[in-house]
């Protein structure tokens, strides 16, 4: 999945999953409950949970290894989202007499584009890793998410202006909502991105992967990060880029076919540039790198 | 005493023997006798180059006019200057020099002449050999030239200019000549006067033109007057045609033989040849179109309206290759369509336009696709057809790439790396199957994304979109607004009606009026409002809004506010900066239908200062013919008749009155006036703080207090009816808002069948909040005192305390009523029932629902 296929869908998956979230609305009666507050809360939760699962899924298939790892993201994802459209919704109602309605939902977008990242945390917790690459995932998704929260909740709150067909119109609210959400979240997780690579050639040419661990593995295995899979002269684990001291490093695991940087063959962790092709069997990725900024003079 | 000077009238001293602005002699204090001064014989002699001695001021002023020549010379060359200095006369000195300084020589002559202290020399005078000039008819293929003669009649130099005045068929001097000539000669000199009949268009009326000479020896007018006849169509059956009309009527009588000179410009010509200006612009159509184009731009006919076959043209193909197309302009009236077309671009050819009744075919053509395979090449085609009606067609020319062309994807090469990052070993042979990249080079994708690929993608979407749509439609095929909640209809039961202060008034629309059946019931006195008003208050003004004038101005004015449920109009009350939005909409009721008007205003102060603010909305209230009916107050003992006022915390939730009060049978229309707990979605709206009855002022422009009245006797047709509703005067900091509303409109009480002369029916209100406190009254008719009235609360409601279910009637009357005081507890809908004795009320649904801010 190229980037932008990644943003679109995004995007898609967040109008889908505010669809779905309005149906159990409407089925539930949600909306009946004692108090408003109860009803914006739990409305709140619903939306959060099922945005939250939706965007997380997309990235999932865009960035995680396949198979048990990227359930257990999605529903890391849907926790997350839950929780935090729960207080988005308590607080946005509970507030809204005195702020503008888009407060709750700024605070649930921003539940939501934190839960991409919460795994990547975990996980690095639990390899003993650093978390600063997930946390910046996570501060990214925080930031698309309180943008699209804003320019969802003001398309939401001019639909509902209109006095038109209530039922209809609070279903296309949610849906640009969650659109808006999606969307923002999506694109700030490229725009913002460090690393990333692209696979040039092969059987996946044109995917494209954002580099968020401190170690990311390449190779046929279904538990790699970058899965080459089907690619001749790849073994199961064939190469690792490291982040080490801010530096992207590629490493071969004594393979028989070698990882070529350049035409060149990697005997040790060797630094990489952005733009540096590397070539693994038959597969040839490309590095890319945000450009840094200069390190501070002096000691 | 002092002198007067002879010659410029100015004041000298008593003493002196010259004027000492122009050297005159001061006749005063000359003794008789030739001693003048310009006959005063000079010290030493001014000589002339020729030998001419000049020794008096007359001599010298003669010699220099019949010696022009040289006497300007001199001049010049300040010889008059030194000469005057050395004589003593410093006034004639330093004016020979500022004449000398003149920029033309011949007028600083002039100058100095006109300063000298002389009355040999006349002053200028102009005569024209012409004053009044006829040139019979002109032949406009011929130019002619007329000479006008100037004479100056007197002496020295005379200047000026002539000018034709509005009339450009003359012109001046030399050929072409212009409209105005400056001339200046000292005895004679002709001027050229063209007469360009080109510039003159045919008519049967004669031209005059005037030549006006304005000289410094006077003014001169020469009238000129000429004729040029229209000449008459030569040939053909347009012969003998004096004007387009009588070509257009010629025309009409044999289209198809008139067709051929208007396509081959005989007509134009014919114009041209008469100095008309031929009314079609662009090229002649050809056949019928011709006289069609003529007729229309003469606006006898109407073009028709014209449709083009194609909006755009995408091209392709090759290098050195040839393409074709065609673009059809055609109409579905029955009229002649003509067409030409004009490109941008020289690989891009435009042929004259094929005409063929109501379609013209323009053929497009590139005879040799240019040279620049794989780029697109743009250009703009605009036709233009009848009525001068354009159409702007883009073109696209994509031009293959053939072999061995540039790639389609075009990435820029990145730099090669200077230094090897890793060390550099022996590389392994590659895999048969992978060719080697070039080292730092960036490969092609492998392929490129084609639009085939892209509609997997577009599928959810496109699912989502549907699944919208199936929502919207779903609702819209219930009937309207709330139909999927509640299952109504969106047919609207009351209508608001406005004048042109969108003043507005409320009638039913299934319900006509007691005394004139032909119009509908009225809800308000007024049907359009005349006797409502609403008041602003801001600082120490008050306005009535919809009053304009220049302080207060309609910024907006939106009716059929969907549908003709409302209206939404905006008056800026310009001193102060404020800005007020009336929204008046039928919105849905008790009822449950599309019976009630929604009011409310949102004031924004617009200004940099902080602003008090206060509305006032008065409601004249009528129910079809009653003026004067009883309102009936939750939580209030009896119902109000005369007068009352509530304060903020007195503000009941809603007011109400039925319109035969006393008819236990068919009570009539009930109307409810809601003044807590209206709500417009994500619009905060605050809380009424004062709320008057009274008898209605009937006035229209009646301010924020009047001389209030109570409603009027005990007899019910003698009374008449208002509602005052009032929203603090508070101060607005800017950029404040601040939104106020209200409903009127339809309601019921469900009355029920009666036993032994009691009637019930139960009252209560639209909408409560949960965990809410609010009031149900039983209308009780026909009860004896001490009867008792018992409420039936279903699960979820329950009494205030100190409330019991049972409450005795406390008077014997008509109609009365018996109110509880219920608490809400959770959202749900219940329905509420009230017996006595054998009498039942009709069951009645009280919502209770609260809005979060997820709509």
């Amino acid at each position: 999945m190229s980037f932008k296929l990644f943003i679109y869908y995004c995007a898609l998956c967040g109008g889908w999953a505010a669809f779905l979230a309005w149906i159990v609305v409407q089925l539930t009666g949600l909306q009946h409950l004692k108090s408003t507050l109860a009803t914006a809360a739990l409305t709140g939760a619903l939306l959060g949970a099922f945005l939250a699962a939706a965007i997380g899924y997309v990235d999932a298939l865009q960035n995680a290894p396949v198979g048990l790892q990227r359930v257990l993201r999605v529903g890391v994802c849907a926790g997350v989202g839950l929780f935090g459209g729960m207080v988005g919704g308590f607080v946005g109602d509970l507030l809204s007499a005195f702020l503008p309605l888009f407060i709750g939902w700024m605070i649930t977008g921003a539940a939501i584009g934190a839960s991409l990242g919460v795994f990547d945390i975990l996980q690095a917790r639990r390899e003993g890793q650093e978390v600063r690459l997930s946390l910046r995932k996570t501060i990214n998704g925080v930031y698309g998410g309180l943008l699209g929260g804003f320019v969802g909740g003001v398309l939401f709150w001019m639909m509902m202006k209109l006095h038109i067909l209530p039922l209809s119109t609070l279903a296309f609210a949610l849906v640009i909502l969650g659109i808006a959400i999606g969307l923002l979240i999506g694109l700030a997780q490229v725009v913002l991105k460090e690393a990333w690579i692209l696979v040039e050639s092969g059987r996946r040419a044109g995917r494209q992967i954002i580099l968020t661990r401190e170690e990311t593995v390449i190779g046929r295995a279904e538990s790699c990060d970058i899965g080459l899979f089907g690619e001749t002269g790849v073994e199961r684990e064939h190469a690792r880029i490291l982040l080490e001291e801010r530096r992207y490093l590629i490493q071969d695991e004594n393979t028989p076919a070698g990882t070529f940087v350049n035409e060149v063959r990697v005997t040790r962790p060797t630094p990489l540039r952005a733009g540096d092709a590397i070539r693994i069997g038959s597969c040839v990725l490309r590095f890319g790198e945000r450009e840094k900024s200069a390190p501070p003079r002096g000691t | 005493m002092a002198q007067t000077c002879a010659k410029c009238s100015r004041l000298n001293p008593p003493e002196a023997l010259y004027c000492f602005y122009d050297g005159m002699v001061l006749v005063d204090r000359v003794s008789p006798g030739p001693a003048t001064a310009q006959t005063a014989t000079f010290l030493q002699p001014f000589i002339f180059p020729s030998g001419r001695t000049c020794r008096t001021f007359d001599e010298l002023a003669l010699a220099c006019q019949s010696d022009w020549n040289e006497a300007r010379r001199l001049l010049h060359e300040d010889a008059f200057a030194s000469f005057f200095g050395a004589l003593g006369r410093a006034d004639l000195a330093l004016s020979a020099r500022e004449a000398a300084r003149f920029p033309d020589h011949d007028r600083g002559l002039d100058q100095f002449l006109a300063d000298l202290p002389t009355r040999v020399l006349d002053e200028p005078k102009l005569r024209c050999n012409l004053q009044d000039v006829n040139l019979g008819e002109l032949d406009n293929t011929r130019a002619r030239t007329l000479d006008l003669h100037l004479e100056n009649q007197g002496m020295r130099l005379l200047y000026g200019t002539i000018s034709a005045e509005d009339c450009p068929w003359l012109t001046l001097g030399d050929p072409p000549g212009a409209a105005r000539k400056l001339f200046q000669f000292g005895h004679e000199t002709t001027i050229p006067v063209h007469i360009r009949p080109e510039k003159l268009r045919a008519s049967n009326k004669p031209f005059a033109g005037k030549l006006l000479i304005e000289s410094n020896g006077g003014t001169w007018t020469v009238q000129v007057r000429a004729q040029l006849p229209i000449k008459p169509y030569p040939e053909g059956v347009l012969a003998g045609a004096l004007s387009p009309r009588q070509i257009a009527e010629k025309a009409k009588a044999s289209p198809r033989e008139a067709a051929i000179l208007f396509e081959n410009g005989a007509v134009a010509a014919w114009y041209k040849s008469n100095g008309w200006t031929y009314p079609v612009s662009g090229p002649a159509a050809s056949g019928l179109g011709a006289v069609q184009q003529f007729f229309e731009a003469l606006g006898l006919t109407p073009p028709p309206k014209v449709q083009i076959s194609e909006r755009a043209l995408s091209l392709k193909g090759n290098a050195g290759e040839s393409l074709r197309s065609v673009i059809e302009v055609r109409s579905e009236e029955k009229r002649p369509v003509y067409a030409h077309a004009v490109s941008n671009q020289p690989w891009l050819e435009v042929s004259r336009a094929k005409l063929n009744g109501r379609v013209a075919s323009i053929a497009v053509a590139v005879p040799a696709i240019p040279n620049r395979p794989g780029e697109t090449l743009t250009a703009k085609l605009t036709v233009q057809a009848n009525g001068n009606q354009r159409f702007l067609v883009p073109v696209t020319l994509q031009v293959e790439a053939g072999v061995g062309d540039p790639p389609l994807l075009s990435i820029p090469e990145p730099e090669p790396l200077p230094v090897p990052v890793a060390a550099p070993v022996p590389v392994a042979p590659m895999p048969a199957s992978v060719s080697s990249p070039p080292s730092g080079a960036r490969q092609r994708p492998a392929r490129r994304r084609s639009r085939s690929d892209l509609w997997p993608h577009l599928l959810p979407a496109g699912a989502l979109l549907l699944c919208l749509l199936a929502v919207f439609s779903f609702e819209l095929w219930r009937g309207g607004p709330s139909a999927l909640e509640r299952g109504l209809d969106g047919e609207l039961r009351v209508k608001p009606q406005f004048d042109d202060q969108m003043r507005f008034g409320l009638v039913m629309l299934r319900e006509r009026d007691p005394h004139n059946p032909n119009d509908y019931k009225r809800l308000t006195y007024s049907a359009s409002g005349e006797f409502n008003n609403t008041i602003i208050r801001i600082d120490e003004y008050e306005y009535q809004f919809g009053d304009r004038a220049n302080t207060r101005v309609w910024i907006e004015r939106k009716k059929d506010l969907s549908g003709e449920r409302g209206a939404e109009s905006t008056m800026e009350f310009v001193p102060e900066k404020v800005q007020v939005t009336q929204h008046v909409e039928i919105v849905r009721g008790p009822t449950g239908n599309l019976d009630t008007c929604l009011i409310y205003y949102t004031v924004k102060n617009h200004s940099e200062k902080k602003r008090q603010v206060g509305v006032r909305i008065l409601l004249d209230t009528y129910i079809g013919a009653n003026d004067g009916v009883p309102f009936t107050i939750p939580g209030e003992k009896g119902f109000v008749t005369t007068m009352r006022e509530f304060d903020a915390k007195q503000v009941p939730p809603y007011i109400e009155a039925i319109e035969k009060p006393n008819d236990a049978d068919d009570p009539g229309t009930v109307v409810r006036l809601t003044l807590k707990g209206v709500s417009v979605p994500h619009l905060p709206l605050e809380e009424v703080q004062r709320v008057l009855i009274c008898r209605s002022p009937r006035l229209p422009r009646v301010k924020w207090q009047w001389n209030v009245q109570p409603m009027g006797t005990k007899k019910e047709a003698e009374r008449d009816s208002c509602v005052a509703v009032y929203w603090d005067y508070l101060e607005m900091n800017p950029g404040d808002e601040r939104h106020l509303g209200i409903t009127y409109g339809l309601s019921d009480v469900g009355l029920g069948e009666g036993e032994a002369g009691t009637r019930l029916a139960l009252s209560v209100p639209n909408n409560v909040e949960p965990n809410s406190e609010f009031d149900v009254i039983a209308y009780v008719w026909g009860a004896r005192e001490g009867q008792p009235v018992q409420l039936e609360l279903p699960e979820g409601l329950q009494f205030a305390p100190g409330e019991k279910a049972s409450k005795a009637v406390e008077e014997k009357a008509t109609r009365t009523k018996v109110s509880w005081r219920v608490k809400t507890g959770a959202e749900g809908t219940f329905h509420l029932k009230a017996t006595s004795g054998p009498a039942r009320a009709k069951p009645t649904r009280l919502l209770v629902q609260a809005r979060s801010i997820f709509g």
